[in-house]
C-alpha cells in the first residue's frame, strides 16, 4: 500500500498552528449576541417563581428565556441514532432544576458584561428540594429527581424515573448460580470507578445566525451535527429543511460533545430576535454544566477450578447517570458487552444492573463508553483470582482470553441499547500483544515485584482490552467523491473530526484506492447541506463505517473513470490500464487532469460524482494488551509510572503515526482516571473539581516513557483492513495499575482514582495485620 | 483606555477596558490564532509572546501589555510553519487547539534555552496542557524542530 | 470582576497614597489571581515602572525586587547557586513557563499563601522584607503577623548562605499546589527546618531543630527522634488533596530524608 499505513501528515494541522480560523468561534458573526445562562445554585429545586422583568428592563439585553417561554416538548441531549436509546427526559427550560449548575434562564445581550449584569438581575423563588447525592441510595428514594410529566423512553430500556431508574438490563448465558458452586475457587468483589471530566481544551462552543434564505445556520463544537439538526428541529418544531448544522474544527470532544450543549438556546435566541447569536461555556460550565463519565459500582464474581480454567462471571452494575439521562442505558451495556466477551470460554455469565438518576451533573459518553469501568473492574478480579489461585495472571488469560476465530454468545445478545449482532473474530491477535507486550516491558524479569534502593519496589501489571468498530445496523456513515478540472478530486464526508484525525484517514483511503496522494484529496467533511449523512464521532466508529463509505465511493469513482478513459481512448474497458494518473490502452495516453478537463469543459462535458454509504453488520473488535511498569515508594505510597506497554490489534493502522497518538492520547487520558483525575462533590452536591486548579489532568511530565507497537492484522470486512482505534487505549490502565501496585507492595485497591495516600493506608493496613499475628 | 501595542512587527492601537485582557482584545480585532482554554491562568492555551517571553494572554491586562511587544502565531510564519512540519512528521497535531500556544512557548524555548534535555524540554512546556497526544509525540516534535537526534 | 481604574504608580509613595485613598483600591503583582478573584477593585495600582524588576547582588544578600518575576528568579545564577539550589527548586516547580514569566516574587511572598513552594524555602534561610512603610522585618515575623499588612513590599533580601539546602515539594501533578513541601537549610553544624502546605502557612519545626542542633552528634537515632518531635509538634490538617495522618507521614518521611541528604 502508497498511502494507507503510512507516514503521513494531516491535511488541516499546519494551517491549525499557523493560526487561520477554524474552530466554532473565530467562524462567528462580530456582532453576535452574547447568551448566558442562570443555572442553578441547588442540587434540587423547584422554581416556584421567577422574575426577569428588571433584566428584560436592562439596556442591551435582548432577550430573556424562562421554563415559561419554551415548548414544552422533552428530548434527549444524547446525540444517537434515532429513535434513541436514551429517555426523553429534558426540557429546554424547565420548571425543576436538578443538579448544581443546571439551566434556570437564558439571557441574550450585546456584550458579555451586559449578560452577566443581567443574570444578576433575575429574581428566582425557589423551593428546595432534598438532593439524590448518594447513587447507592437513588433507587426507589423519596425524593424523585423526574415527577413531571411528558417524559418517556424511545423503546422499552427499562426506564422507571418515580424509582429514580433511567435504564436497566439483564442477560445471561447458562446458570451462573449454579456454575459458580461447582467451581473449586471464586472470588467476589465491589469496585468503585468515578466520574472523570473530559477536559477537551475548546470549551463547549456554538455560533448561530439567520441566512440569506432565512435558514438556521449552527456552528457547533460537536460530535454530531447531523443529530443536532434532528434534534433542534423535532423540540423547537422548525423545519429540518430550514436548518443547516455545521461543525468546524474542534477542540477534543472525547465523548463530551456527544450531546447538544449550547445548540438548543442559542437558536431559539436566533429565532425570536433574528439577530446572531453565540455561546461559550465558561471553564467552570464546561466542568459543572456539560458531561462527566458515569461513576459505577460494579460487583463481579469469578469461578474457576483448580486448574485454571474460568467457569463463571456473574457481573452487577450500578452506573449513576446524574440529573439526565443521555447515554444511560448504552455506556451501562458496554460495562458488559465490550468487556466480558474477552474471556469467552466460560460455561455461565451473567450481566446485569440498572442506571439511576442522582442530582450529580448528567454523565455521559466518554471515551471507553462503559468499557475502561467494566476493564477494571473485570481484569483487576482476574488479577485476585490469579491470587487465589496461586495461578500466573498471563498463564491464566493465555488460557482462557478469546482467540481468532473464536466468538463469544455475548456478541449476539448485547447490542447498543437493542439486541446484538453475532460474529467470529476474524482478526484476533491478543496472544501476540499478550507475548510481545511481555518482552517489551522486561515482564519475566521484574514480575511480580523488584526491590530497589532508597526504599522504592518496581512492580509490573497488565491488563487486556476490548472494544468495537461502529454499531452495526445502527451506525451509518455515506461519502461523495467529485473529480474536478485539473485531476483533483474532492471528498465530502459527513464524518466528523473532531482531531482523531478521520479527514486525514479518509483521504488516505480514498487516495489509495485511486492511486493518488493525499493532496489531490481535498476533504470537506460535516456540514448537513453539503456533506452526505453520518451518524458522528463515536462508538469508534469513523475509520471502520465511514472509511467503508468512502471505499465504496473510491471504487465507484474509478469505474466512472475507466468508463470515460475507455470512450475517449477509443477502446475496450478491459483494455484500459489506470495508475492513478495515466490511463493507457492500445499505445494510446491520456492523464487525469487532460482528461477531467476534457469532460468539464471541451466534449461530452459531464460531472463525475460518486456516492456511496455504508452500515456495519458486525463490528470487529480491536484488541489490545497494555503493561505498566511502575517504581512504588513503600514509605510514602507515592509512585512513579516508568513506563506504558501498548500493543493494540487494530487491523490495519490507516495513518501509522495517527493511530499510535490516538492509542497514546487514551493511554494518558486512562492513567489520569486511574492516578488523579477526581470529579468531587461537597456535602450540598455543588462540584468542588470545577477548574483545573481543583482538577488535574496529566502534564507533559507525569508521563515518562510510552512505547506503542501495531499487530499485523487485517480485517478483511475493514477498509484495507482496518478497524477502529480511537477509544481502545483508554481502557487499561486503571486494572494495570491496580495489578502493578498489588504485584509491587500487595495493596489491592478497589475505589478509583488510585491515589499514594490510598496506597500508603494500603501498606500500613497489612503491617498492623502482620504484627498482630506476629 | 487607549493602548499602544507593537503586535506582530506592527504598532496597533486599541481602546481598552480598565479590566480588559488582552487574549479578549486580541480575539475581538480578529487575531483568532490566540485561543481560550480555561480563562483561568491554568491551562497555556492562550499564550502569546510578550518581549519575547511566553505569557498567558488571558490573565494579562491589555493595559499591562501598553508600550510592549506582542507576538502571536501570524506574526513569525515561516518559524510556525518549521514547527508544524515536525508536528505533522510525529503526527502530534490532533485537535491542534492547544497547537498555537504551544508552538509559541516552542519557538521562545528554541530562543532561551541551548542543548536543553528531555526533561528540560518537558519542563518549559508543562504549562501547555494537552487533552489529545499523551504528549509523547508532542516531545518528539519538538526535539525534531530543535534539530537535535531522536 | 470589575476594575474601575488602572494607575500606574510614578513612585512608591505615589502607590502607597493612592492604595490608602478607598479599602478597595489593589496593588497588582503580577495578576495571575484577577481570573480567580471575586471583589470588584476601585483603583488597581500597577508598580511596574519602579525599577523593582532587578535581582541585585550585596555584601551579605542577594536583593530581589518584589516585582522580579518567578522565572527571572528561577533562572538567576545567583539563585541557582545558593545552597543547593533550594530556591531554585522551590519556584521551578510552579505552574508552567508562562505563569512564571507573570507571577512576581513580592505578590507570591506578601498573600502568605499556604500552599506556596517559595515561603517554605525561603524561611529555612535568612530573608528579610523589606517595606516601604514598616521597613525591614524577617520573613518569619511577616508570616506570624496576624490581618492584612497594609503596605508595599519593595524588597526581599536573602543572606548569601554558604551550606547544604533541601527542599520537596508533594503534590499530585506537576501543576497542582503542594500537598506537603519540606525545606532544610544546613550550616555551621546547624539546622533549620520549614513544613509548608501542611495545609496551614510554613512554619519552623523549632523543638525538631533544637533537638538536632544541640546533639552532641547527629546519629540515626536522634534524627528519628527530631522527627517524632516536628509530628508532635506541627500542626497537620485535612483537605482535598491529603488527610491530616498522610500528611504527618510525608513531613516525616521527607524531614528524615531531607536531614540525610543535607549530610551527606
Amino acid at each position: 500500500m502508497k498511502v494507507v499505513k503510512h507516514v503521513i501528515p494531516s491535511v488541516d494541522g499546519k494551517g491549525i498552528m499557523m493560526g487561520r480560523p477554524a474552530y466554532t468561534d473565530d467562524l462567528a458573526q462580530p456582532n453576535s449576541l452574547i447568551v448566558k445562562v442562570l443555572r442553578s445554585p441547588y442540587a434540587f429545586a423547584r422554581i416556584k417563581k421567577i422574575d426577569v422583568t428588571k433584566a428584560k428592563a436592562l439596556t442591551g439585553v435582548e432577550l430573556v428565556l424562562t421554563h415559561h417561554d419554551v415548548p414544552k416538548k422533552s428530548f434527549t441531549r444524547a446525540g444517537q441514532g434515532y429513535p434513541e436509546p436514551s429517555p426523553h427526559d429534558k426540557f429546554v427550560l424547565d420548571e425543576y432544576v436538578r443538579y448544581v449548575g443546571d439551566e434556570v434562564a437564558a439571557v441574550a445581550a450585546i456584550s458579555d458584561k451586559i449578560a452577566r449584569k443581567a443574570l444578576s438581575l433575575i429574581e428566582v423563588e425557589y423551593e428546595v428540594l432534598t438532593p439524590v447525592l448518594d447513587f447507592e441510595k437513588a433507587y426507589e428514594n423519596p425524593s424523585i429527581i423526574h415527577p413531571e410529566e411528558g417524559i418517556h423512553e424511545m423503546f422499552p430500556i427499562g426506564f422507571l424515573p418515580k424509582k429514580n431508574v433511567a435504564a436497566s438490563y439483564e442477560m445471561h448465558v447458562g446458570d451462573v448460580e449454579k456454575t459458580l458452586k461447582s467451581c473449586d475457587v471464586v472470588i467476589e468483589q465491589s469496585f468503585y470507578t468515578q466520574a472523570q471530566a473530559h477536559s477537551m481544551m475548546e470549551p463547549h462552543t456554538v455560533n448561530a445566525h439567520l441566512d440569506f434564505q432565512n435558514r438556521l445556520m449552527i456552528y457547533s463544537s460537536t460530535q454530531t451535527p447531523f443529530h443536532v439538526r434532528r434534534i433542534i428541529s423535532q423540540t423547537l418544531d422548525h423545519p429540518i429543511s430550514k436548518i443547516r448544522v455545521i461543525k468546524p474544527r474542534v477542540g477534543g470532544g472525547f465523548g463530551g460533545k456527544q450531546a447538544l450543549h449550547g445548540e438548543m438556546l442559542v437558536s431559539m435566541v436566533v429565532l425570536r430576535t433574528k439577530k446572531p447569536a453565540k455561546m461559550i461555556y465558561t471553564r467552570k460550565e464546561v466542568f459543572e454544566s456539560s458531561y462527566t463519565r458515569h461513576p459505577m459500582r460494579i460487583d463481579i464474581k469469578l469461578g474457576a477450578m483448580k486448574d485454571g480454567t474460568l467457569k463463571a462471571i456473574d457481573c452487577f452494575v450500578l452506573s449513576d447517570t446524574g440529573a439526565y439521562g443521555e447515554h444511560a442505558l448504552t455506556v451501562f451495556m458496554v460495562t458488559g458487552s465490550k468487556v466480558l466477551p474477552l474471556y469467552n470460554k466460560v460455561d455461565a455469565v451473567r450481566f446485569n444492573g440498572q442506571v439511576v438518576y442522582t442530582n450529580h451533573v448528567s454523565a455521559g459518553a466518554f471515551r471507553g463508553y462503559g468499557a475502561i469501568q467494566g476493564n477494571y473492574a473485570l481484569e483487576s478480579a482476574v488479577d485476585m483470582l490469579c491470587t487465589k489461585l496461586k495461578m500466573d495472571p498471563i498463564k491464566f488469560r493465555q488460557k482462557n482470553m478469546i482467540l481468532e476465530g473464536e466468538t463469544s454468545p455475548i456478541f449476539a445478545i448485547m447490542g447498543e441499547g437493542t439486541e446484538g449482532t453475532a460474529m467470529n473474530m476474524e482478526t484476533c491477535k491478543l496472544d501476540f500483544c499478550v507475548k510481545r507486550g511481555m518482552e517489551l516491558i522486561s515482564w519475566k524479569n521484574t514480575y511480580p515485584r523488584k526491590q530497589l534502593e532508597n526504599h522504592k519496589v518496581k512492580g509490573v501489571g497488565m491488563a487486556l482490552a476490548m472494544q468495537g468498530s461502529g454499531i452495526p445496523y445502527i451506525d451509518m456513515g455515506a461519502a461523495t467523491i467529485k473529480l474536478n478540472d485539473g485531476g483533483f478530486y474532492n471528498l465530502t464526508v459527513g464524518a466528523t473530526d473532531i482531531g482523531q484525525g478521520s479527514d486525514t484517514v479518509l483521504a488516505q483511503i480514498a487516495a489509495e484506492e485511486l492511486m493518488t496522494t493525499v493532496d489531490k484529496i481535498i476533504v470537506y467533511s460535516s456540514d448537513t447541506d453539503l456533506t452526505p449523512f453520518d451518524t458522528g464521532a463515536y462508538a469508534s466508529s469513523t475509520t471502520f463505517v465511514s472509511g467503508n463509505a468512502v471505499l465504496k465511493a473510491a471504487v465507484n469513482m474509478k469505474e466512472m473513470l475507466m468508463q470515460e478513459a475507455s470512450k475517449i481512448l477509443e477502446s475496450d474497458l478491459e483494455d484500459v490500464s489506470f495508475d492513478g494518473y495515466t490511463f493507457e490502452a492500445n499505445e494510446k495516453k491520456i492523464t487525469l487532469p487532460d482528461l477531467s478537463n476534457r469532460i468539464t469543459y471541451n466534449h461530452d462535458q459531464k460531472q463525475l460524482t460518486a456516492t456511496n454509504s455504508y452500515v456495519g453488520h458486525k463490528s470487529p473488535p480491536p484488541f489490545m494488551a497494555g503493561f505498566i511498569e511502575v517504581d512504588v515508594d513503600q514509605e510514602t505510597g507515592e509512585f512513579d509510572i516508568v513506563h506504558y506497554v501498548s500493543v493494540v490489534d487494530c487491523g490495519t493502522p490507516i495513518n501509522l503515526k495517527g493511530a499510535q497518538g490516538q492509542v497514546e492520547g487514551g493511554i494518558v487520558q486512562g492513567l489520569g482516571m486511574a492516578t488523579f483525575e477526581d470529579v468531587k462533590y461537597g456535602k450540598k452536591g455543588n462540584l468542588i473539581s470545577n477548574s483545573f486548579l481543583t482538577y488535574k489532568i496529566p502534564t507533559a511530565l507525569d508521563i515518562h516513557k510510552l512505547t506503542t507497537e501495531f499487530a499485523e492484522s487485517y480485517e478483511e470486512s475493514g477498509p484495507f483492513g482496518a478497524k477502529s482505534v480511537g477509544e481502545i487505549g483508554i481502557d487499561t490502565p486503571p486494572a494495570a495499575l491496580s495489578n502493578a501496585i498489588f504485584n509491587a507492595v500487595g495493596v489491592r485497591i478497589t475505589k478509583l482514582p488510585i491515589t499514594p495516600e490510598k496506597i500508603w493506608r494500603g501498606m500500613q493496613e497489612l503491617k498492623e495485620k502482620k504484627d498482630e499475628s506476629k | 483606555m487607549k493602548i499602544k501595542i507593537m503586535l506582530n512587527q506592527q504598532v496597533k492601537e486599541f481602546d481598552v477596558q480598565p479590566d480588559e485582557f488582552l487574549l479578549d482584545t486580541l480575539r475581538n480585532h480578529h487575531v483568532t490564532s490566540v485561543k481560550k482554554g480555561c480563562d483561568q491562568s491554568t491551562c497555556g492555551v492562550c499564550t502569546v509572546l510578550l518581549d519575547g517571553k511566553p505569557v498567558l494572554s488571558c490573565s494579562l491586562l491589555s493595559v499591562r501589555a501598553d508600550g510592549h511587544e506582542v507576538v502571536t502565531v501570524d506574526g513569525i510564519q515561516d518559524e510556525i510553519e518549521k514547527i508544524s512540519d515536525s508536528f505533522g512528521h510525529e503526527g502530534a497535531d490532533q485537535c491542534g487547539y492547544c497547537n498555537t500556544g504551544l508552538a509559541l512557548t516552542i519557538y521562545a524555548m528554541k530562543r532561551e534555552l541551548k542543548s536543553p534535555s528531555d526533561l528540560d524540554i518537558k519542563k518549559y512546556v508543562v504549562g501547555n496542557l494537552c487533552r489529545c497526544s499523551g504528549y509523547e509525540a508532542q516531545l518528539k516534535a519538538i526535539k525534531r524542530y530543535l534539530g537535535e537526534k531522536l | 470582576m470589575e476594575i474601575k481604574t488602572y494607575h500606574q504608580a510614578t513612585t512608591l509613595l505615589d502607590a502607597y497614597e493612592t492604595l490608602n485613598k478607598d479599602p478597595k483600591n489593589v496593588i497588582i503583582g503580577g495578576g495571575l489571581w484577577l481570573k480567580h478573584a471575586n471583589q470588584n477593585v476601585n483603583t488597581l495600582i500597577d508598580l511596574s515602572q519602579l525599577g523593582l524588576n532587578q535581582i541585585t547582588e550585596e555584601k551579605d544578600d542577594i536583593v530581589v525586587g518584589a516585582m522580579v518575576t518567578i522565572r527571572d528568579f528561577e533562572t538567576n545564577p545567583l539563585i541557582h547557586q545558593l545552597a543547593s539550589g533550594m530556591l531554585y527548586l522551590g519556584t521551578n516547580q510552579i505552574m508552567g513557563t508562562g505563569f512564571r514569566n507573570m507571577a512576581t516574587i513580592g505578590g507570591s511572598i506578601f498573600g502568605k499563601y499556604p500552599f506556596s513552594d517559595l515561603i517554605t524555602p525561603l524561611l529555612a534561610l535568612d530573608t528579610r522584607l523589606v517595606f516601604f512603610m514598616s521597613g525591614e522585618m524577617s520573613l518569619l515575623e511577616y508570616i506570624e503577623k496576624k490581618g492584612k499588612l497594609n503596605d508595599i513590599l519593595v524588597y526581599i533580601k536573602i543572606k548569601k548562605h554558604a551550606g547544604k539546602g533541601y527542599f520537596k515539594k508533594v503534590s499530585n501533578t506537576q501543576l497542582a499546589f503542594s500537598m506537603l513541601n519540606v525545606a532544610i537549610h544546613y550550616q555551621h553544624q546547624q539546622f533549620k527546618i520549614v513544613v509548608g502546605s501542611r495545609p496551614g502557612v510554613a512554619e519552623l519545626a523549632i523543638e525538631a531543630m533544637n533537638h538536632l542542633n544541640q546533639a552532641k552528634s547527629v546519629t540515626k537515632d536522634v534524627i528519628h527522634e527530631a522527627v517524632e518531635l516536628m509530628a508532635k509538634t506541627t500542626q497537620f490538617g485535612d483537605n482535598e488533596d491529603a488527610t491530616e495522618g498522610y500528611r504527618r507521614e510525608l513531613a516525616k518521611v521527607y524531614m528524615k530524608r531531607g536531614i540525610e541528604e543535607v549530610l551527606a
